[in-house]
């Protein structure tokens, strides 16, 4: 290659000019303007505003007049100044569709700056742990058909389903039942909103009434097994529609408070039962309270079914174990080839710690007895999470061999 | 200044000037001192409005919290010189950051290039890292909530939502676009909101718009719960790489979270060749530099209708929860 050309292509590629040159060409066969040359002075302008800055500003100004590659939708606007909806109504950056890596592209010069509104700040009202630890919940009785219907609503929502186990029960347990008769309104647009509902039978519509005409449009239509208002349980605003019963409808309803309460409440507790057990096992028991917590929030939860072997002995082992409801049976193989068992261990009891310091084979195996849940963590997770803790339990392994010793 | 000066004034002490900004509850507007001449941008809220909206604790905490840092008076973080109250209002007196919203200055770039993005970027990382050395979480990072200084560095302000959390705090409080997962889940959060809020950010600096956008908070709420961001093609790949790693739902696995805490953000590829010392001692040449013709020049600002305040509020007809702050 001449000097003369590979110094063009080192230029090219620095200036990243063939990318520059295939947006433009992109966006020129997506709009196919009249006028080519001015739609392409417009594009450069918008989409590079700072090295254009200073550069042919009138045009800018007078390009929100003209019609350009600002897409139609949003230049035909006529109250553009005050928009609110449109500043979010982004959702092609949000596609799946493979290929929309072009339209990626687009969706992003289709906005005009004017539509960006400044966003407000939310918030909800502070629960203290005291008031938390205070408060009684009101438990309401349901069948078991019920219960199931709830708690089959509940998983299948994205703002319920990380829930475990009991947090999801203890939610299902206060969830109480609301009764309207065709007609009524069950959410008031504008109202302040407290509950969340699941509709266990009948038929809710949703509608917005626009604030400038006044008008009402019907916007979703909810059956059976639907759920609605769960902004409230995040915290209060204003609700966004109106949903009212088209006939007969029964719904199950979950206050904020309650909801708020009821994960505080699980979440602080299991956190300290679980630091409470740490501190009883001598390779933690000099970590700080900092420290401690953190372990006990990184655990995650395994289950296992009867049967299963968790860990063998002479494995390398690479995980940590709480036993938190069930039993594990631990056996030892002896000279004779058979296995004998040396412990069993129930809610409370721990094994594996050793594998969060050493690749120390396995001293014993551990086998579900009955289906057992356990909290577990590998050596992974726990050195990126606690790095120079690990080296601090290196050093005091020592004592814990001392300690084990006697 | 002499600190003293200052210390016991009260809102007569200043000759107040134009709306800087407003908020929920009140807004800031431009001041001098009228002893000293210097100027000032004084927060001014009404107390019967946080009493009504149950922003009484964030406020305590905003003003204890200013206070506190305002000792180290870092070079991002605005500066509070003085603060007092009359039975209508809370006044904070800040440093005025004449050069204007950085907000307003990402909405008239539509959004900023690859190099303009990281400057930008590596002092909110130098915010983050200091307060979270003093156990303060910020929760509220924003484009509105920064400040772009005379020379075109970056100031942090309003401190409502921060606080000092040693482990973890339960109220679900930011801004939509910018929540994180775990602020949702009511799970209890900690210090990894930051750096979530971080990600948004740069995202929204190199994309225009926050990777969760939606009509309805619900819908946005849903979209950061599932968590998929798509990127644009222009996007930096080293840009791409920190923003999905501080995008990360799972905190073992969240940039700032874990063991080596911001320096894993800090030695990534996109900041690595940040020379943050001389960022700090803001060395370095800025990418935007705001236009002013003078130290008093609010024009970056944008302008408020001014009359719909004169009205003084009534005054809270219960014993005064600020009294004794
Ligand atoms: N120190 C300052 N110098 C100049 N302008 C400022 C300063 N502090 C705040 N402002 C302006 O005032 C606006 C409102 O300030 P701030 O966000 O602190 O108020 P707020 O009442 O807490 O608002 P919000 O309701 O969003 O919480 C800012 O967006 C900014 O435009």
């Amino acid at each position: 290659m001449s000097d003369i050309t590979s110094e063009l292509h080192k230029y090219l590629e620095e200036k990243n000019i063939n990318a520059i040159f295939l947006s433009i060409v992109e966006e020129i066969l997506h709009n196919k303007p009249e006028n080519p040359i001015g739609f392409m002075v417009n594009f450069i302008l918008e989409k590079y505003p700072e090295e254009t800055k200073g550069f042919g500003k009138q045009q800018l100004q007078e390009r929100t007049k003209a019609p350009s590659f600002v897409s139609t939708e949003v230049s035909s606007n006529d109250d553009i100044g005050e928009t609110d909806s449109e500043c979010s109504s982004v959702n092609t950056i949000e596609s799946d569709d493979a290929s929309s890596l072009l339209c990626d592209e687009l969706s992003i010069s289709e906005k005009s700056p004017v539509q960006k509104k400044r966003r407000e700040s939310v918030c909800a009202e502070q629960l203290t742990e005291v008031t938390v630890a205070e408060s009684e919940l009101k438990v309401i009785e349901k069948s078991e058909t019920e219960a199931a219907r709830i708690l089959y609503i509940l998983k299948n929502n994205v703002f319920f389903n990380h829930l475990d186990e009991y947090q999801m029960k203890t939610v299902q347990d206060v969830m109480f039942c609301v009764e309207r008769t065709d007609g009524d309104v069950i959410i008031k647009q504008g109202d302040d909103g407290d509950n969340f509902y699941c509709i266990d039978n009948g038929i809710v519509e949703i509608f917005i009434d626009s604030p400038k005409t006044g008008e009402r449009n019907l916007v979703r239509t909810c059956g059976d097994g639907d759920a609605f208002g769960e902004l409230a349980i995040m915290y209060n605003a204003p609700r966004a529609a109106s949903c009212i019963a088209k006939g007969n409808v029964r719904l199950w309803a979950l206050d904020r408070v309650s909801f708020n309460v009821i994960l505080m409440k699980t979440t602080i507790a299991k956190r300290k039962s679980t630091v409470d057990i740490l501190l009883n096992i001598p390779v933690f028991c000099l970590l700080t309270e900092f420290e401690l917590n953190t372990i006990a929030d990184t655990l995650q939860e395994a289950i296992f079914e009867d049967g299963t072997v968790i860990c063998k002995q002479g494995d390398r082992g690479d995980k940590f174990y709480l036993v938190h409801q069930g039993t594990a049976v631990c056996t030892k193989s002896v000279a004779d080839g058979t296995s004998v068992e040396v412990a069993r261990l129930s809610t409370g009891a721990y094994f594996g710690e050793i594998a969060l310091l050493t690749k120390q084979p396995r001293q014993a195996t551990v086998t579900a007895d009955g289906s057992l849940k356990c909290f577990s963590l590998d050596r992974r997770t726990f050195n990126r999470v606690m790095g120079p803790l690990r080296e601090m339990l290196m050093r005091s392994i020592d004592e814990y061999a001392k300690s084990d010793a006697q | 200044m002499d600190p003293l000066a200052l210390e016991y004034s009260s809102i007569a002490d200043f000759d107040v000037g134009v709306t800087l900004g407003t908020g929920s509850f009140g807004r800031v507007r431009f001041a001098t001192h009228i002893k000293t001449k210097e100027h000032f941008a004084v927060k001014i809220l009404r107390k019967v409005d946080l009493i009504k909206f149950r922003q009484v604790e964030h406020v305590k905490s905003e003003k204890a919290i200013l206070h506190a840092l305002s000792q180290d008076q870092h070079p991002f973080i605005v500066n509070m010189a003085a603060s007092f109250q009359d039975p209508c209002y809370i006044y904070m007196v800040m440093e005025c950051v004449i050069g204007g919203e950085f907000f307003s200055h990402l909405k008239n770039a539509r959004r900023f290039t690859n190099l303009t993005a990281r400057f930008f970027a590596a002092q909110v990382v130098l915010i983050f890292e200091h307060l979270h050395a003093k156990d303060i979480i910020y929760r509220d990072l924003k484009p509105e909530n920064l400040l772009l200084d005379k020379d075109g560095y970056l100031k942090i302000t309003d401190f409502g939502f921060a606080k000092i959390v040693s482990f973890k705090t339960y109220t679900l409080c930011g801004t939509p676009e910018y929540i994180a997962p775990e602020v949702l889940l009511n799970k209890g959060h900690g210090k990894g909101v930051d750096w979530w809020t971080l990600g948004i950010l740069i995202y929204e600096m190199l994309a225009g718009d926050p990777p969760f956008v939606d009509e309805d908070p619900v819908g946005i709420y849903r979209k950061i719960l599932t968590g998929k961001v798509h990127f644009p093609r222009t996007y930096d790949d080293y840009a791409k790489s920190l923003t999905k790693k501080l995008l990360t739902a799972d905190l073992t696995k969240r940039y700032g979270c874990m063991k080596r805490g911001a320096s894993d953000i800090k030695r990534c590829n996109w900041l690595v060749e940040t020379k943050w010392e001389a960022l700090l001692k803001r060395d370095l040449d800025t990418p935007i530099k705001p236009e002013l013709s003078s130290i008093t020049d609010t024009s970056n600002f944008e302008e408020y209708p001014e009359e719909i305040d004169i009205a003084k509020p009534p005054i809270y007809d219960g014993p005064d929860p600020f009294e004794n702050i």
